[in-house]
């Protein structure tokens, strides 16, 4: 019997090869030795592995794509190959990765050693599937003299116009030279040729059985390409252009060629342009010579040369499948993926998911949900001794695909260990997540606890609020519905359906309460095998024992209206219930929230028949029912169970239930309770009038009810820990623990399962085309988050590092970042010192240095406590490459979001860091920014205009450790457009509530705004950052008040701040700086420069000047200020200090680094002359003659 | 044994097919093979109901899988309840392939319009089968050469291919009265002209023209997977070759001699050189050139209308009967 059953996967989803697998394929089936083949693709490899009993995995390409992947399929066979394709290109990555394979066969000869002896050399080669012509005899029966095929490579263009421009004769050729904008469009000697256009293989094939000659030139890469590595074996087109009977004449080919076909003899192989030409010659002159050759090449290749023969040592030297030792049970890992999770009553999913954390210890439970945060989801990850957050998208509603999400999914599942997923809810969350798992080869529970996959109208409730019966009646009001009530374009349901198919075709088993809803499902997917459904009782939480029912009053009925008072609940039946039985004594308890619409009704009913309970915890739920004889259970929509009617069951109740979903298939009418129509108050009120004017019936009921049993909490969760062992029997994910693999990236997305949509939205129109795929499904998605660590790896560490000066390279070409975002904002230009309150991401590229992709990028971030490290995700950039020989551009992708959390605040640099051949290249100073990660807040705060408490009186300070705006000679100075991020401590326990005031130097009451406070051991840290274009320009004292009332407490700090009303970073004063000696001030001529002066666009008729002075000797200078009288008075404009490393670079002077100003002096003084300016320095202060003569002549003003 | 019943439907709603006309053409080839009787053709909206009441024996589906907002499960579902066989002729390829996965679970059996889209379907029933003329539509009678008054025609969408190459050869056809036509061509070309024609139109001006341009489409709509290259040329060389014009074959690929042999019922040109040399063999020789729209148009007449793509339909489904 054969002892291979196949699955072969070509490990790279986006390829120009795939044809190469197809014949591997072809080769396979005819192997004796092999029973089946299956080409799959990554999205159903280890699926159809796992349901087709396959035994063995080729992967054919490399190791590191989908590393992840990869590995999991090979440790699930029982004989796993890998066979490499781009070695010596991508030698490290499939060094490394390889290991999770049994045997490894690599394309490239010269590699083979590097593998330590775990890989075998085995060349590509042709197929009769694609290549098998017979060589044309007929010398008149060929079509072209010449054929050359080929990227349009500089050597290869001058090769061509050499050979071309000396052939003896004119030759009919045929060229293919495909090019890209890097390579540049080829200009051939003659432009009459038409040379843009590429085909297949089978057509490349049918070219060189119609041509004389087919010649192969070398690849001379250029410029920094040098020390890139190269082949020695060559590539397929050699093997298939002999089986295509194609006489072949090879230019500066590899020694290695000869070992596979005989110089002379079958193929002509040429040293260089000059040889080529003189066998060009004479193969055409010869021909029968050259047929000949090309014949004895055929035939070579038929005898050496096919995918069947690599198969046939592919399989001499694997050992046949052997059975894995299976690994002992240990404790298996479930992925809760759900819309919500809440520890109160909001509905019977969130109860229910908190009760499966009681199948510890056997399972760990995880929760993956999202949250809204600010305007953006997040994923949250919660367990035990678990709890993360991953950035997800500003929106995830109605969404098919999200390329960060699923990333971000990925890394979960393996990371995690994650052995199964049970899926309760998909709202607010992309709706391939299960095919992402799939593709992971995680199990799926779907969990019906609506009818979602049916439709986004989960309750398939109507826009009348009415049960629409879909499977009844059919899809054709759907576009209309969902027009009319959610305005989704027409269409909208039809893609959502195409591609929930596919999701439901992936999910291995759906949970259902009761049977309705099961079938139902499978009414609308009929393809959905009846055994992949389970039926399984929802337990009442809590209570399970039954209690006796109690006598209640014979003259009076009490009805119980348990749950949310809503109206796809039945609220409105209920409200006309009350009113048709206000002359009988029936009274109604309504137990749960009320919507809001409903309470002003409520409250006109007479209290003493409507008694409203409200919220109810759970645990009481029994209790409170007492003393009532009747529940309604009136919802309007197919209920999947309905846990309140257990509940009421349970509390000895005879209920009336709606004819609709799981109540009918629960209830047994006229014996353990009634069913009524839905919107029927009238037949609900014959059924209380009958209950309540026949008492023995009510008895008997209640009897009935009294002997019901429901599963049990226990039971329910034995019974579904039974259907969990049972899917990863199945279905096992073997984890992966070998430490050279575990810092694979995760990549894997939808595209990559091998499936597309059209928009990333199900509700969007769009068909996005090629050009626009697939960024159009990752616009609005966030980065994934990345981790910081306190230092390098120390492979990382030990290398050495040089500078790469991207200012020397060209933004656009040669890199870009296409993305920086801080705290969820984009920015745009090199951001100096802005303040982030949670996290920055990036998005960009840096084109290969040296032809090689980085092996790692790292955001390297240098602030007051040491440096941090961030790496950066890979993110494949496919397009980003120019050729075939630009395949490592499409590598050179970063992605990531950082956050800032548990950084220690300040200010920070950031440099761009990759690691390269061997070399830490470092692009420093990229960006600056100031975190402020002790604040807490989503966005700074906004100064509140007056403070309206009385001031406590002071009774302590605080030190101000920490803050990021610029001093001008004591007071900070803050513009409009700043943000101030400030960090105190004291010693003081601060309460809840902290307010940060700025009282006004002026009259005037303060501007203030709740701050954070943060205990520390032995005090508390106060913190805030404010959007400073929310206070008013002028003058203030920083002050904080801890707590509210009379033990308010006022505390001073030595802070004052100016709020500058233009965009002169300076304040105006009455006073010199501190450090003017006013003394014999040193008066020098020149020494700086005013770069711009002009009329800042304000009603105060300021001139804002810009520039630079200094004065070498003095050291640093403390302070520049302009001067000038005003009134009889002498007023300044002292400016904070302007960072100016050209000054510094022009002088030579790093003194002159701090000489910057950036200040504004009134138009009339400028006018009227006599506005100086000073620069203080420790020992000496120095006037700038000529200031006012300088702005003068740069406001033209005579 | 009575004749096989078929419905000849799209894969997507007519409000956006632009292709519709297909689904006639392939009616009336099929009605030409098994009667008119036996031939129902629906828009894909009225598809399912007609498949319910007309219970054929074989649904074809003719067109493309792009759109996601198409039921085709619907049709696959009414097909399952009628018990006939559903087919899908996608016409598309291989510009559209990223979208072959839909028809997986959809199709019995699958035509792709080229050939080396084909082996790459995960299907196991897959065949090529390109698209044709429809004599009704794209047959006409030949002129004599003397009476044509153009002596190259083309057109079609400005594909950057097709824009390098008249822009390339726009000085020499600048020498002669030819018609370069369709939408999308940049001003800097003089030889062309932004106007669209009909189908009707377009026979009308191949047939007056010595020579008509077949250059091929290089644009994808969603090929980024494999970024498969086309290799079976497009429906204009059948169209063109029953409208009785000459045509001039810019050669990516060599599957063309399979349908027309070169030289005798097509000029294969590599070159703007070949192009300039076949204009003055159209004055020097037109009786050549005459010959050569004879044969191809018989050729045509012969092996490439939707009459020939039905019989070879019925019999890749098994429904040739004898």
């Amino acid at each position: 019997m054969a002892p291979y059953a196949i699955l072969l996967l070509d490990t790279e989803p986006l390829t120009r090869n795939a044809y190469i697998t197809l014949a591997i394929a072809d080769a396979l089936r005819r192997d004796p030795r092999v029973a089946r083949v299956v080409v799959a693709d990554h999205g159903d490899a280890i699926a159809r592995f796992q349901a087709e009993g396959l035994d063995t995995v080729i992967a054919f390409g490399g190791a590191r794509t989908h590393a992840p992947l990869l590995t999991r399929l090979a440790a699930l066979a029982k004989l796993s190959i890998l066979w490499t394709t781009e070695d010596p290109y991508e030698v490290d990555g499939n060094l490394r990765f390889s290991t999770a394979f049994d045997i490894v066969f690599t394309n490239e000869r010269s590699v083979v050693e590097a593998y330590g002896g775990r890989a075998h050399h085995l060349p590509l080669a042709a197929s009769p599937l694609f290549q098998d012509l017979p060589v044309q005899r007929d010398d008149a029966r060929y079509r072209y003299d010449l054929l050359f095929i080929g990227t349009a490579w500089p050597n290869r263009v001058r090769s061509l116009n050499a050979i071309l421009a000396r052939a003896p004769r004119q030759l009919k050729v045929k060229l293919a030279l495909p090019y890209n904008a890097f390579i540049g469009k080829p200009v051939l000697d003659d432009p009459s040729l038409l040379v843009d256009w590429r085909c297949g293989n089978a057509d490349f094939a049918r070219f060189a059985n119609a041509s004389r000659v087919v010649l192969t030139l070398p690849r001379a890469f250029s410029n920094a390409s040098t020390d890139r590595a190269s082949g020695t074996t060559p590539p397929p087109r050699l093997f298939e252009t002999a089986l295509a009977g194609g006489f072949q004449v090879m230019v500066s080919a590899e020694p290695e060629t000869g070992d596979y076909y005989a110089d002379g003899s079958e193929i002509r192989l040429c040293a260089d342009d000059d040889a080529a030409l003189a066998a060009i010659t004479e193969a055409l002159a010869e021909p029968e010579r050259r047929i000949a050759m090309a014949e004895s090449a055929r035939a070579r290749t038929l005898a050496e040369h096919l995918y069947d023969h690599r198969v046939a040592r592919m399989l001499d030297l694997a050992a046949a499948p052997a059975a894995r030792p299976s690994l002992p049970a240990k404790r298996r890992t479930v992925l809760c993926l759900t819309h919500k999770r809440g520890g109160h009553r909001r509905g019977g999913v969130e109860v229910y998911q908190e009760m499966l954390t009681g199948l510890a210890p056997d399972y760990a439970v995880l929760f993956l949900h999202p949250v809204a945060v600010g305007g953006e989801y997040e994923l949250r990850l919660e367990g035990r001794g678990v709890d993360e957050t991953y950035a997800a998208a500003p929106a995830t509603d109605e969404v098919l695909t999200d390329p960060g999400i699923e990333r971000t999914f990925e890394e979960i599942l393996f990371r995690h260990r994650v052995d199964l997923v049970h899926v309760h809810h998909l709202i607010d969350l992309p709706l391939s997540l299960p095919l992402i798992a799939r593709a992971c080869g995680v199990p799926v529970v779907y969990h019906l606890h609506d009818h979602y996959l049916i439709c986004e109208r989960h309750l398939l409730l109507d826009r009348t609020g009415r049960f629409c019966d879909v499977v009844g009646r059919g899809r054709e009001q759907c576009d209309a519905c969902l027009l009319v009530a959610d305005r989704y374009p027409p269409g909208s349901k039809a893609r959502r359906d195409l591609f929930m198919a596919r999701v439901v075709a992936g999910i291995d088993a759906f949970v259902t309460s009761t049977l309705f809803t099961g079938r139902y499902l499978r009414g609308f997917y009929p393809e959905i095998p009846a055994a992949k459904v389970v039926t399984l009782e929802m337990p009442t939480p809590g209570e399970s024992a039954m209690p006796l029912a109690e006598p209640t009053e014979s003259d009076r009925l009490t009805v119980a209206v348990i749950g949310n008072f809503v109206r796809h609940k039945g609220a409105e039946t209920v409200l006309t219930l009350i009113r048709l039985a206000q002359d009988y004594p029936i009274r109604f308890k309504l137990l749960g929230d009320v919507d809001p619409r409903y309470r002003a009704r409520l409250a006109e009913l007479p209290a003493e028949r409507v008694v409203q309970v409200g919220a109810y915890d759970q645990a009481d739920i029994v209790g409170l029912l007492a003393g009532c004889d009747v529940s309604l259970h009136l919802s309007t929509w197919p209920e999947t169970f309905m846990i309140s009617l257990s509940e009421a069951w349970t509390a000895g109740l005879v209920p009336i239930v709606t004819d609709l979903g799981a109540l009918p298939e629960r209830v047994g009418d006229g014996i353990d309770g009634f069913v009524v129509p839905p919107d029927a108050p009238g037949a609900v009120m014959q059924r209380l009038l009958a209950l309540h004017l026949n008492r023995d019936r009510l008895a008997r009921m209640k009897a009935a009810v009294a002997a019901k049993r429901f599963i049990t909490p226990e039971s329910h969760l034995a019974a579904l820990a039974g259907l969990y062992a049972r899917l990863i029997a199945a279905r096992p994910c073997p984890h992966d623990g070998a430490p050279e693999r575990m810092r694979g990236t995760y990549a894997l997305t939808l595209s990559d399962t091998g499936i597309r949509v059209n928009a990333r939205r199900w509700t969007s129109g769009d068909i996005a085309w090629d050009s626009r795929y697939p960024a159009a499904l990752a616009a609005e998605a966030e980065a994934a988050r990345v981790p910081v660590a306190d230092a390098l790896p120390p492979e990382h560490a030990a290398l050495p590092e040089a500078l790469l000066d991207l200012a020397g390279l060209g933004a656009s070409t040669d890199w870009y970042l296409d993305r920086l975002r801080l705290d969820r904002r984009t920015v745009t230009g090199s951001p100096d010192g802005t303040v982030v309150l949670r996290d920055m991401s990036l998005r960009g590229w840096l084109r290969p240095i040296r032809g090689k992709a980085p092996e790692a990028t790292y955001l390297r971030l240098s602030g007051p406590d040491g440096t941090r490290y961030a790496r950066l995700a890979r993110e494949n950039r496919e397009d980003l490459v120019r050729g075939a020989e630009d395949r490592a551009s499409a590598e050179t992708g970063f992605t990531g979001r950082i956050p800032i959390e548990g950084l220690p605040s300040g200010p920070y640099t950031a440099d761009l860091v990759q690691i390269i051949d061997g070399q830490r290249l470092a692009s420093r100073d990229f960006f600056r920014v100031y975190l402020a990660s002790n604040v807490g807040a989503e966005q700074p705060s906004t100064w509140q205009a007056g403070w309206s408490w009385t001031q406590p009186a002071a009774s302590g300070t605080v030190r101000a450790i920490r803050q990021n705006l610029p001093e001008a000679a004591g007071p900070l100075v803050a513009l409009g457009c700043d943000v101030w991020a400030f960090e105190a401590e004291t010693d003081l326990t601060a309460p809840e509530a902290v307010f940060a005031l700025l009282i006004p130097v002026a009259d005037g009451a303060p501007s203030w705004l709740r701050a954070s406070g943060q205990a520390l051991s032995g005090g508390s840290r106060l913190a805030f950052a404010a959007a400073m274009d929310s206070l008013e320009p002028g003058a203030y004292a920083l002050r904080f008040v801890l707590g509210e009332g009379p033990d308010a407490r006022l505390l001073a700090t030595e802070t004052d701040l100016v709020r500058a009303p233009g965009g002169a970073r300076a304040r105006l004063a009455s006073a010199p700086p501190a450090c003017f000696r006013p003394l014999f001030p040193k008066r020098v001529k020149s020494g700086g420069s005013l770069d711009r002066a002009e009329l800042e666009d304000d009603d105060a008729r300021m001139i804002r000047c810009v520039g630079w002075a200094f004065q070498p000797g003095y050291g640093a200078p403390l302070a520049t200020f302009a001067a000038w009288r005003e009134g009889g008075r002498a007023r300044y404009a002292i400016s904070t200090a302007v960072t100016r490393p050209d000054a510094a670079a022009h002088l030579s002077d790093p003194a002159a680094a701090a000489a910057g100003y950036d200040l504004a002096v009134p138009e009339a003084a400028v006018r009227a002359g006599g506005v100086r300016l000073y620069q203080c320095y420790a020992r000496r202060t120095v006037e700038f003659g000529g200031f006012q003569a300088k702005l003068r002549a740069q406001l033209g003003i005579g | 044994m009575s004749a096989p019943r078929v419905l000849i439907t799209s894969t997507f709603r007519d409000s956006i097919n632009t292709n519709a006309a297909i689904r006639t053409y392939l009616a009336d080839g099929f009605a030409e093979v098994l009667g008119v009787d036996a031939v129902a053709v629906r828009p894909l909206e009225l598809a399912p109901e007609a498949v319910l009441s007309l219970r054929p024996d074989l649904v074809i589906a003719v067109g493309s899988l792009v759109p996601d907002d198409t039921d085709l499960r619907g049709l696959r579902r009414a097909v399952d309840t009628a018990g006939g066989r559903l087919a899908l002729w996608l016409h598309d390829d291989p510009y559209e392939f990223d979208y072959a996965f839909k028809a997986g679970p959809l199709a019995d059996i699958l035509f792709s319009n080229d050939s080396w889209s084909v082996p790459h379907y995960r299907h196991g029933n897959v065949h090529h089968l390109p698209l044709a003329g429809a004599p009704r539509i794209h047959l006409r009678g030949l002129k004599p050469m003397e009476a044509r008054g153009t002596a190259l025609f083309f057109c079609g969408v400005a594909y950057d291919n097709r824009i390098d190459l008249i822009r390339r050869a726009d000085a020499l056809l600048a020498r002669h009265p030819v018609a370069i036509l369709g939408s999308g061509w940049p001003e800097d070309i003089h030889s062309a002209t932004n106007r669209r024609l009909d189908a009707l139109q377009m026979a009308d001006h191949a047939a007056n023209a010595r020579l008509t341009l077949n250059i091929g489409r290089d644009l994808d709509i969603a090929n980024r997977r494999y970024g498969l290259p086309a290799a079976t040329p497009g429906p204009r060389t059948f169209e063109v070759a029953l409208s009785g014009s000459a045509q001039l074959y810019v050669v990516s690929g060599l599957e063309i001699c399979t349908l027309f042999e070169p030289d005798e019922e097509i000029l294969l040109v590599d070159s703007v050189r070949d192009i300039e040399r076949a204009i003055e063999r159209a004055y020097d020789d037109p009786q050549s050139i005459l010959a050569i729209a004879r044969a191809a148009q018989g050729r045509a007449l012969r092996d490439h209308t939707y009459a020939a793509r039905a019989r070879r339909i019925l019999d890749l489904c098994g429904l040739a009967g004898d």
